[in-house]
C-alpha cells in the first residue's frame, strides 16, 4: 500500500512537471501604480493568447512562464488602464516593470483582488478597504476591524468590542498581522475603537479556512493587514478631524530609492469617556475625575534595490486613563493602560526569475496594567486596598522563507520561523489599616522558544483547478509531551460549470498561547500564558466545502460554504469569577482547563461590487459549543458568542460625483448567558450553562460622505462624513446582571432581616443613537 | 449645503425623538413546568415540620412560593403514619422566622424513630406533579455519654416592668461521646433556652446557632471540649428565666451538609454567571428540595 501511494504521488508529480516543461521562457516583474510607484497586489498578468495567466502577489511581484511564440505580455488591474510589454529574447533575467495608469486620480490606491483569485471561496475574503472605510461607525470614526464583522463568519462579540471572532472561535484565536507584525491587542477603550487606522492600509485578507502553512500559531484564522509602501513620486498628507480623535498621515519618497509612510492618531483627552460615563466638570471639581487617552502610530520605511527590497515598519498603540470616584463612603480609583510596541525589519530578495528569498526579524512588546485602589477613613482610621495586575509580553522572532516557481501552474514555498516568548505577569495586593499592613505579590514568569517550519505547494491549472497543499510543523520548547505538532493544510478549488467553482479545504492549527480574560471586556483581567505540560497547546481542525461563482460580467460574486470545526485544550475562566478582580491573583483556581469546542455553520454571501449601487448581504447560520470538565457537568453548552443567525447588509450608493450614501444593518442572535431554570423560596435551580439568550442584537447605521476638491486648492481632496450610529436607537443590552433584591415582607416592619430575596435582571446598553461627523483632508500632488 | 445640513439636522432630531421610547426586551429564558419544593429534616423525638412551596419561573415580577392546599403524608417503612397540616409562616406565629416566606406543614405526632426503619414523604397538589422524597434510613451512630458545663450567674437585676431576668454566662462545656461518624458528616452542638422548640426548622434557617462548632471526624471515641475563658468577650452569653439549659448535638449527613453549603454559597454569590457551577442537590422525585434524617441527642442541664 505504501509503495502504491508513492508511485501514484510520483506519477502525479511527473505529470505536472511534464505539462510545465512545454513552456520555455520565464520573466519576473512588478506591477506598479504609474504615479505613485506603489505595488499593485494581485494584478493580473497574461499573454496575448491568454493561455498563460498569473496573478501578482501581495507585493505586486509576479513570475510568468511564456511559450516560445508569446511576444506580448499584458497587466491589468481594476481602476487602471491595461499596460503591455513586448518580450524579446533579451528580457531573460530582466525585471519587467508594468506601470499602470489609474483611470481616475485618487488619493489612495485601492486593492482590488480579482474575483477568481481564490475562486470565490468564503474561506478567504479580500474586501475592498475603501468599502470598509466608508462603513458608518461610532461618532463617524473609521474602524476597519469592526467593519469586517459585516462579512460572513466573522463577528466582534458584543457591541463595543473589536476582537475578531472567526467561525465560532475566541478573539485570541485570530492571528492579527499588520504588515506581518503579530499583535496581541488592538482594542482601544476595551473595543470602542480598533487601533488599526485607515490611512496607509492597502489591503486586508482574511483567512478563515484553507490557511496557507506559512501562517501559524492561532486556531481560528488570520487577519492579514497589508500596509502601503509610501508614494515614490511625491509626498502626500492627510489629516482627519473626528468628534473624538485627530489623525495625521503622510507618505512620500526619500530620494529615488526609498519611501516612507507615517500615520498617527490620538484622542481628545477625556472627551469620549466623559460623554459616555455621564461625567462632567462639576464632578471633577468635587474630587471625581475621569481621564482617558488613546494613541496609535504607524511608520514604514522602504528601500528599493534592483533585486532587493528592505523595509522597516513599526506599529505603536495604546490606551491610558483613570477613573476616580470620590463618594461618601470612600475613594475608588481605577487606573489602566495598555501599550503595543512592535517593529519589523524585512528583506525580500529576488534570486532569479523563479525564486525569491524573504527574511524578517521582529520585536513585539505588549504590556497591560490595571490597578484599582479603594481608600476610606472610618472611626478606626485610614484604610486602603490596592491591587495591581501587570503584564508584559515580549516576543522576538526571526523568519525566512523561500519560494520557487516551476511554471505558471506550479510553485513551491518553504520557510522557517522561530519566536522567543518572554511573558511576565505580576500581581500585587496591598492592604493598609490602622492595625496592620499586608502586601502580597505573585509573579508568573514564562519563556520559551516557539518554532515552526512549513512547506507549501500551489498548483493552478488555468482557472480550472487550484490546489494549495502543505504542512506546518511546530513546537514550543516548554511542552515536553507531544513535542511536534503537524498541521496539514489543504485548499482545493475545481471549476464546475461556467463561472461556478467547487471549493473545499482542510486545516489543522496549533496555538501555544492561552488568554485568560472575561468574555465581556479586557479589564480588569487579561492574562496570557504560554502552553506547558499542564495547559497544553490549543488545537483545532476544520473542514469546509462550498460553491461560489460570479455573474458573467463579474459584477456579482456569490458563495455558499459550510464548515465544521473542532477545538481542543481550550482554557476559560470558571463561571462566577469572570468579573471578579481577584481572578488574576488566584487564576490557577479560577480557570477551567482541557476544554473542547465545536463549531459548524453555513455562510451565504452575495456581493455586488461594481456600479453606483454596491452592496453585500452576508448570512451565517452557525452553532458553536464548548465543553469543560469543570463546567456544566462536562456536558456541551453554547459558546457565549454562539450566533445562530447572523445577517449583515451593507449598501452604498454613489449619488453623484460628490455624494456617497452608505448604510449597514446587522442582525444577530443574542449571545448566551446562564439563567436559573426556575426559582424556589430558598434557592435557584440551574439546569445548564449558557441556557438563556440576550435579546437579538440589531442595529442600523447610515452615513453620507461628500468628497470634493477645494476650489482654490485643487490639490486638496476634502471629505466630510456624516453618520448616524444606531439610527432607530435600539438599546441593545451590553451586559446583564442578575442580582438579588430585597423586598420587605408584608406586615413586617422593614429591617435588615425582614425581607425576601428575589433575583432581578438588570441590563445595560452601551450606544444609543449617536450622530457623528468627521472631516478629512488629503493633500496630494498635482499631476 | 446649508439646506443639506438643515435636512440632516431635522432627520437626526426626528429619529432621536422616535427612538427615545421605552424598550422591552425579549430574553430567551429557560422554562419548566411548576413543581413542588420540599425541605424536611426528620429528628428523633420531635414533631416533623417541613417547608413545602412551589417553583416560580425566573424573571417574573410577581412571586408567590406558597401553596396551602397540598396533601403531605409521612411514611414509615412505606406505611402512612401521619398527614401533615398546613400553617402559614406569619408574624405572630410562635415559630415565625422572618427570613423566609413559605408555607409550612407540620406533623401532629411526636415521632420516636426506630433504628433500621426508613421514612419518606409524599406530597400532591393540584396543578403540580406528585412528589416523593428519597427514603431516609434511621441509623444512629453516636451515644452521648456525659456532659458537664461551667455556668456562672453574671448578674441579676430588675427591669423597669418588674421582670427579673437572670443573665447566665456559659464559658465552659465538656462533652464525651462514643461512636463514629462518616466522612463529610458534621456534628453541631447547640445551647438553647428552649430545647423543645428551637430545632424545629431546618437548621440553616434557624437562629439557634449561637454556639456551633464543627466536630472532629472519624474517631471511635469522641471527646470534645469547648472553652471560652475570655471573660471580657464571652461567647454564648444569653438571658434566661429558667433554671435549666438545653444542650443538643445533631449529626447532619454529609450529603445534607453539602446541600446546605451550596445553598449558602448561592445566596452569598447570587449571579447568573456563577450559580450554574453550584447545582443544588436534590433527592425529591418530580420536584426539588431535600429530605433526610438528622441524628439528634439532647440533654438538659439543671443549674
Amino acid at each position: 500500500m505504501r509503495y502504491t501511494s508513492f508511485f501514484i504521488f510520483t506519477g502525479c508529480l511527473f505529470f505536472l512537471f511534464n505539462q510545465e516543461l512545454k513552456t520555455q521562457t520565464s520573466i519576473y516583474g512588478k506591477v506598479l501604480d504609474k504615479l505613485t510607484l506603489e505595488p499593485l497586489p494581485y494584478a493580473t498578468i497574461f499573454d496575448s493568447e491568454k493561455t498563460n495567466i498569473v496573478y501578482a502577489d501581495e507585493q505586486g511581484d509576479f513570475r510568468l512562464f511564456l511559450s516560445e511564440n508569446s511576444s506580448m505580455v499584458y497587466a491589468s488591474y481594476v481602476g487602471y488602464k491595461i499596460d503591455s510589454f513586448f518580450i524579446s529574447s533579451d528580457n531573460n533575467n530582466q525585471i519587467i516593470e508594468f506601470s499602470l495608469r489609474p483611470s481616475l486620480v485618487l488619493p489612495t490606491i485601492e486593492v482590488h483582488a480579482p474575483s477568481d483569485l481564490y475562486h470565490n471561496t468564503s474561506s478567504i475574503l479580500t474586501p475592498k478597504v475603501s468599502t470598509l472605510i466608508q462603513t458608518p461607525s461610532i461618532l463617524g470614526e473609521t474602524d476597519l476591524l469592526k467593519s469586517l464583522s459585516l462579512l460572513p463568519g466573522i463577528s466582534t462579540g458584543i457591541e463595543g468590542t473589536s476582537g475578531i471572532q472567526i467561525r465560532g472561535g475566541n478573539p485570541n484565536q485570530t492571528h492579527l498581522l499588520i504588515d506581518g507584525i503579530s499583535l496581541y491587542n488592538v482594542n482601544h477603550i476595551g473595543g470602542f475603537l480598533s487601533a488599526v487606522p485607515d490611512f496607509g492600509i492597502k489591503g486586508i485578507t482574511i483567512y478563515k479556512g484553507g490557511v496557507p502553512p506559512k501562517f501559524g500559531g492561532r486556531l481560528s484564522g488570520v487577519l492579514d493587514v497589508l500596509l502601503k509602501e509610501g508614494r515614490r513620486d511625491t509626498a502626500n498628507y492627510q489629516y482627519v478631524l473626528g468628534m473624538g480623535t485627530l489623525q495625521v498621515g503622510a507618505e512620500g519618497p526619500i530620494g529615488k530609492k526609498s519611501s516612507f509612510l507615517l500615520n498617527a492618531r490620538g484622542a481628545w483627552p477625556t472627551l469620549l469617556f466623559n460623554l459616555f460615563s455621564g461625567g462632567n466638570y462639576k464632578k471633577a471639581i468635587q474630587g471625581s475625575h475621569r481621564n482617558f487617552g488613546l494613541y496609535d502610530f504607524l511608520g514604514k520605511y522602504v528601500f528599493y534595490g534592483r533585486r532587493t527590497k528592505i523595509s522597516l515598519s513599526s506599529f505603536v498603540s495604546g490606551d491610558n486613563g483613570f477613573v476616580q470616584d470620590d463618594l461618601e463612603n470612600g475613594v475608588f480609583l481605577d487606573e489602566f493602560n495598555w501599550n503595543n510596541f512592535a517593529s519589523a525589519l524585512k528583506i525580500r530578495h529576488l534570486i532569479n526569475n523563479k525564486s525569491i528569498l524573504k527574511g524578517s526579524i521582529q520585536r513585539s512588546v505588549y504590556d497591560y496594567n490595571f490597578a484599582p485602589l479603594i481608600r476610606f477613613v472610618s472611626q478606626q482610621g485610614f484604610f486602603q486596598n490596592y491591587k495591581e495586575n501587570n503584564l508584559k509580553l515580549t516576543d522576538w522572532s526571526i523568519e525566512a522563507d523561500y519560494s520557487y516557481s516551476f511554471s505558471n501552474m506550479l510553485s513551491f514555498k518553504f520557510g522557517v520561523k522561530t519566536i522567543y516568548h518572554n511573558f511576565n505577569t505580576n500581581i500585587i495586593e496591598e492592604f493598609k489599616s490602622p492595625d496592620e499592613e499586608k502586601r502580597k505579590s505573585q509573579s508568573i514568569r514564562q519563556s520559551a522558544w516557539e518554532s515552526g517550519s512549513f512547506i507549501e505547494i500551489n498548483y493552478n491549472l488555468k482557472d480550472k483547478v487550484q490546489l494549495m497543499g502543505g504542512t506546518r510543523i511546530s513546537n514550543l520548547s516548554n511542552v515536553e509531551q507531544s513535542k511536534y505538532a503537524i498541521e496539514p493544510r489543504l485548499r482545493a478549488s475545481l471549476h464546475l460549470y461556467k463561472d461556478i467553482f467547487l471549493n473545499a479545504g482542510y486545516d489543522r492549527h496549533t496555538q501555544y498561547l492561552h488568554q485568560i480574560t472575561t468574555d465581556i471586556a479586557l479589564f480588569p483581567n487579561d492574562i496570557w500564558l504560554l502552553a506547558d505540560n499542564i495547559n497544553k497547546p490549543e488545537k483545532s481542525e476544520q473542514l469546509y466545502l462550498g460553491i461560489g461563482g460570479n455573474t458573467k460580467n463579474n459584477n456579482i460574486q456569490w458563495s455558499v460554504e459550510a464548515y465544521i470545526k473542532r477545538m481542543d485544550n481550550l482554557l476559560r475562566v470558571l463561571p462566577g469569577v469572570e468579573s471578579n478582580s481577584t481572578l488574576s491573583s488566584d487564576f490557577n483556581n479560577n480557570i477551567a482547563q482541557k476544554g473542547e469546542g465545536k463549531s459548524q455553520g453555513v455562510e451565504f454571501f452575495i456581493n455586488k461590487k461594481e456600479g453606483n449601487f454596491q452592496c453585500w448581504l452576508a448570512y451565517t447560520l452557525s452553532f458553536s459549543d464548548r465543553r469543560y470538565l469543570q463546567i456544566n457537568d462536562n456536558l456541551w453548552f453554547p459558546f457565549t458568542f454562539d450566533r445562530k443567525n447572523d445577517i449583515s447588509l451593507q449598501a452604498s450608493y454613489q449619488l453623484n460625483e460628490k455624494w456617497l450614501l452608505v448604510s449597514n444593518f446587522v442582525y444577530q442572535t443574542g449571545y448566551a448567558f446562564t439563567a436559573p431554570l426556575t426559582t424556589t423560596a430558598f434557592f435557584d435551580v440551574f439546569s445548564s450553562f449558557n441556557n438563556a439568550r440576550y435579546p437579538a442584537f440589531h442595529r442600523l447605521n447610515i452615513g453620507a460622505t461628500k468628497k470634493w476638491l477645494a476650489s482654490k486648492k485643487p490639490w486638496q481632496h476634502r471629505q466630510l462624513t456624516f453618520s448616524l450610529y444606531n439610527v432607530y436607537n435600539r438599546a441593545n443590552p451590553f451586559s446583564i446582571e442578575i442580582n438579588p433584591i430585597r423586598i420587605p415582607e408584608e406586615g413586617v416592619t422593614p429591617s435588615n432581616t425582614n425581607y425576601k430575596l428575589r433575583l432581578k435582571v438588570f441590563t445595560r446598553s452601551l450606544f444609543p443613537l449617536l450622530p457623528g461627523i468627521s472631516y478629512k483632508v488629503n493633500i496630494m500632488p498635482m499631476h | 449645503m446649508k439646506y443639506n445640513l438643515f435636512q440632516i439636522a431635522v432627520t437626526v432630531l426626528l429619529i432621536t425623538i422616535l427612538g427615545c421610547k421605552q424598550q422591552d426586551y425579549n430574553f430567551k429564558l429557560p422554562k419548566e413546568t411548576p413543581r413542588l419544593v420540599l425541605l424536611g429534616l426528620l429528628q428523633d423525638g420531635i414533631p416533623l415540620e417541613i417547608s413545602l412551596g412551589v417553583t416560580q419561573q425566573f424573571g417574573l415580577d410577581s412571586i408567590n412560593y406558597n401553596n396551602s392546599d397540598a396533601l403531605v403524608i409521612l411514611y414509615e417503612n412505606d406505611r402512612a403514619i401521619d398527614t401533615l397540616q398546613f400553617y402559614l409562616n406569619l408574624p405572630g406565629n410562635p415559630s415565625y422566622n422572618p427570613r423566609i416566606t413559605n408555607s409550612y406543614y407540620r406533623s401532629g405526632i411526636t415521632l420516636n424513630l426506630v433504628e433500621g426503619n426508613y421514612y419518606h414523604l409524599s406530597a400532591s397538589a393540584e396543578g403540580y406533579p406528585d412528589i416523593y422524597t428519597e427514603k431516609a434510613y434511621y441509623s444512629p451512630l453516636l451515644v452521648l455519654d456525659s456532659l458537664c458545663a461551667d455556668i456562672v450567674m453574671n448578674q441579676v437585676y430588675p427591669e423597669e416592668n418588674g421582670f427579673v431576668p437572670v443573665s447566665v454566662g456559659l464559658y465552659g462545656v465538656k462533652l464525651k461521646m462514643t461512636g463514629s461518624i462518616a466522612s463529610g458528616d458534621e456534628l453541631w452542638f447547640h445551647v438553647t433556652d428552649n430545647p423543645l422548640a428551637a430545632y424545629r426548622y431546618p437548621p440553616f434557617f434557624s437562629t439557634i446557632y449561637d454556639i456551633s462548632i464543627p466536630f472532629f471526624l472519624g474517631q471511635d471515641k469522641l471527646e470534645w471540649e469547648w472553652m471560652n475563658d475570655d471573660i471580657d468577650n464571652r461567647d454564648g452569653v444569653f438571658f434566661h428565666d429558667r433554671n435549666f439549659v438545653g444542650f443538643e448535638v445533631i449529626r447532619f449527613p454529609a450529603a445534607y451538609v453539602n446541600f446546605l453549603n451550596i445553598i449558602s454559597k448561592q445566596s452569598e454569590e447570587v449571579s447568573g454567571l456563577n450559580a450554574a457551577n453550584t447545582s443544588v442537590p436534590n433527592n425529591i422525585e418530580n420536584g426539588y428540595g431535600y429530605f433526610t434524617i438528622a441524628e439528634r441527642h439532647a440533654k438538659i442541664y439543671q443549674f
